[in-house]
């Protein structure tokens, strides 16, 4: 499952970046978020809009698309 | 001494802060990644030397402009000494980019921030540990309350010469590799680390690459090798990956030996604003109601009654002290004219609006403070997305609201080279503080009741413009890539009154200045326009040369309802700087029996007063923008872009409200 | 006599912060920074919109 499949205040550890853009995910990777990351879905903005993600106590958020992109298990 | 010293470390650590305290002066802090887009330099307390302001960095790898600045620097300055500051707090992500300093050289002194965030998260540190561990000084402060500076200036003054840097073993393929790329670079002179650059370059550090490009193709064709030499060992992953995993390796057996975790995790107060401003339905009206907010303070409520006893102040006790003066002085009917009508009406005519300026400042900095700036980009990002372009965009728009000029700045930190360039043409139509004295005038002579929703629906046509631009844009030159999005969302903070009143101060003294300086010559040269003509001096202002050259281009606006010479001068005057178009209109609407007011409601009813408006929004960037632009782009064929595009758009818009509001029988 | 002086400190003044304003503004904002000597590779942003790699990565 993805990211994006998760429910709200969902804990999951991260496993892969399938489709994630390359700068998307330069960018994450120096944000703290790879393979064996344990990542919480905090919320998802109505209409598409994007997906806040929490770690180690930081929010970031990143579109549905690469929400979509990254594969995760559930914890 | 004369010694530089650099501040490095990751977005939103509180760098500037901490810049602003070591050095006295006044730099822009704001709560968001990003803030600091290039370098500013200060002169250190103590005579300690100079200190350099960096942007913000999670790894020397730049992925924006902003980004690419601080390699840059550390590749020409290789031995300048380093103040790194980490956000406690984020202890794991911070030292990333403290690693990759200390492979260069171990010339770095570490300063732990925001100890009071860290601790209410439950998280000590341990300085002694973490300093016997990486063998530098760590130093731990508060530098918004500007606590343990001090230890700061002892730090620098101890930090040892001595350039042994820290060597992490990346495994036998990567070091070989390595060394490889050492020898090829052994000729390469100056003081510069090649280990160092050697694993900035397998790493991919674009800025590296430029720089080692004379001998690109042996080391391109060396890290080829062991890419596959380690993909072919350890499976399918990145060269790059695996140098960050050993250094987060590294890093993860630092912070087990010096971190300890007091209290488990609660929600914070952040997360709880966060649901409610973030939230599915309310997000986008709580925004708008903000802007609606700072429109109603900024005019209706504080901005305008102030506004109008500074008009009282300077007419009837400044104006009146200066003719008093000069009557003792008994100076000649030129020079008398020339302060009164020229310098008093022309700077006063601006100085007028400063209240609204300065309140208009006070909220946007509030904006940027709290930490709210990036929330607007998640909550339009969706809307953004529809536009073709991302909600980053907005920040730099918002910042526009004040200037252009630092808004196209700030669209550095935007990551994708396609949305950074629309964003800065779109930035023009952002409605800056250079333009509000105009609306502030006619707004307060034909639109008395409805002042603040007047002012938004102006701000409103703005944004609309410049989105119909990004969507063009967006769909037709830039149709091949999309638009993508990603934002770090920092904590809230209790914005400080020092903090606010220094951000509002520094911003709105610009604007003073530039009142005492061009606005002052621009008021003296169109005055002697106004005054002199071909038929001689002192000639009546229809006669004079302003006139003449307002009247060469009043045809063209003779659709658009506001045909006069006046308004066309007062337009011309505009490129300069958009404040001049007040001075302008004071000086050439000023009669002597009647208030200017009274005078300009002769000439416009408010249908064209508004269509005036509507032009000077759009019309053309000023001259300082213009500037910033080309540089920022390195296109003069996107400025010219921006600049016939925002004519031509004033032009239609204005025409169409015009003889739409006629036809709808607005007078 | 005073107009004369009045007048010149007046005119001077104005033509002077002329000249600099649009020095200042033509020059945009690195030339005004203290750093030029690196800056002037700085302001260079690391993907030059003439590049072709604009539009086709």
């Amino acid at each position: 499952m993805n990211i994006a499949q998760l429910k709200e205040n969902e804990v999951a550890i991260v496993e892969c970046f399938s489709t994630v853009d390359q700068l998307i995910k330069d960018r994450l990777m120096q944000l703290g978020i790879y393979p064996n990351q344990e990542i919480c879905l905090l919320r998802k903005l109505p209409f598409g809009g994007p997906c806040i993600i929490g770690t180690c106590g930081q929010c970031i958020c990143i579109r549905l698309y690469d929400a979509k992109g990254i594969e995760v298990k559930k914890k | 001494m004369n010694a530089t010293f650099a501040l490095i470390g990751n977005p939103n650590t509180g760098k500037t802060s901490l810049f602003n305290a070591l050095t006295g002066s006044y730099q822009y802090v704001g709560n968001w990644s990003g803030v600091t887009v290039e370098k500013k330099v200060g002169t250190l307390h103590h005579n300690m030397g100079t200190l350099v302001d960096l942007p913000g960095i999670y790894t020397m790898n730049p992925i924006s402009a902003d980004e690419a600045v601080v390699s840059n620097y550390l590749l020409e300055e290789p031995t300048t000494p380093v103040l790194n500051i980490i956000d406690t707090s984020q202890l794991k992500r911070n030292l990333h980019v403290t690693i990759q300093l200390l492979e260069r050289n171990r010339n770095v002194l570490l300063c732990l921030n925001m100890i009071d965030v860290a601790n209410e998260r439950g998280i000590y540190v341990d300085n002694n540990r973490l300093s016997s561990l990486l063998n530098i000084d760590v130093t731990p402060i508060i530098a918004r309350k500007e606590q343990g500076i001090d230890n700061i200036f002892h730090g620098l003054n101890q930090l040892h010469k001595s350039t042994t840097p820290l060597v992490l073993y990346y495994g036998s393929i990567v070091e070989k590799g390595i060394t490889s790329i050492e020898k090829k670079l052994s000729d390469l002179n100056g003081d510069i680390n090649t280990r160092w650059l050697a694993i900035q370059y397998l790493q991919g550090n674009r800025q590296i690459e430029n720089k080692l490009s004379s001998s690109n193709c042996e080391i391109a064709k060396i890290r080829d090798d062991t890419e596959k030499q380690l993909q072919f060992k350890e499976g399918n992953i990145t060269l790059a990956y695996h140098i960050m995993n050993v250094r987060e390796t590294f890093i993860q057996s630092i912070v087990d030996q010096v971190i300890t975790i007091k209290k488990e995790p609660k929600v914070f107060m952040s997360e709880k604003i966060d649901q409610i401003v973030t939230n599915k339905f309310l997000g986008i009206p709580i925004f708008l109601f903000l802007m609606y907010m700072i429109f109603m303070v900024t005019f209706n409520w504080i901005g305008f009654p102030l506004s109008d006893l500074l008009d009282v102040f300077l007419t009837d006790m400044v104006a009146v002290w200066f003719e008093n003066v000069l009557a003792i002085l008994q100076v000649n009917p030129f020079i008398e004219s020339v302060i009164l009508e020229g310098i008093i009406g022309g700077v006063g005519g601006v100085l007028v609006f400063t209240p609204q300026i300065f309140i208009l400042f006070f909220c946007l900095s509030l904006l940027e403070d709290s930490g709210y700036m990036a929330r607007i980009t998640v909550v339009m990002d969706r809307f953004m997305q529809a536009m073709g372009l991302n909600g980053k965009a907005f920040i730099p728009l918002i910042i526009g609201f004040g200037c252009n000029v630092p808004g196209i700045m700030a669209a550095r930190s935007i990551e994708q080279e396609r949305d950074r360039l629309i964003t800065m043409v779109m930035l023009p139509f952002m409605s800056c503080s250079a333009r509000l004295p105009v609306y502030a005038l006619f707004i307060s002579v034909f639109f008395k009741e409805n002042q603040a929703l007047i002012a938004l629906s102006l701000y409103v046509l703005g944004i609309v413009i410049a989105l119909l631009l990004a969507k063009i844009l967006t769909s037709t030159t830039f149709k091949k890539e999309k638009s993508l999005f990603i934002m770090e969302l920092p904590p809230y903070r209790m914005p400080q009154w020092r903090t606010l009143w220094r951000a509002t101060w520094e911003k709105g003294k610009g604007f003073i200045r530039k009142a005492g300086t061009f606005i002052f010559g621009g008021s003296v040269i169109i005055w002697l326009l106004t005054y002199m003509g071909p038929g001689g001096i002192d000639v009546p202002m229809d006669e004079s040369y302003l006139a003449q050259i307002g009247a060469y281009i009043a045809p063209f606006l003779a659709p658009l309802g506001f045909g006069t010479w006046q308004a066309a001068s007062s337009l011309l005057t505009g490129f300069l700087a958009k404040e001049v178009v007040v001075s302008t209109m004071s000086i050439i609407y000023a009669a002597p029996e009647v208030q200017m007011q009274g005078l300009l409601a002769e000439y416009f009813s408010p249908l064209t007063a508004y269509g005036f408006m509507t032009f000077i929004l759009l019309y053309v960037p000023c001259l300082a923008t213009v500037a910033v632009m080309k540089q920022e782009t390195h296109s003069i064929k996107w400025t010219m872009f921006a600049i016939l595009y925002g004519l031509v758009m004033a032009y239609i818009v204005t025409f169409l409200i015009i003889q739409c509001g006629r036809i709808l029988g607005i007078a | 006599m005073i107009s004369w002086v009045i007048g010149i400190v007046i005119f001077g003044y104005a033509a002077w912060t002329l000249i600099q304003h649009a020095r200042k503004s033509y020059k945009g904002k690195c030339a005004a920074c203290e750093l030029r000597k690196y800056c002037e590779e700085d302001c260079e942003s690391p993907n030059n919109y003439n590049d072709k790699n604009l539009l086709g990565k």
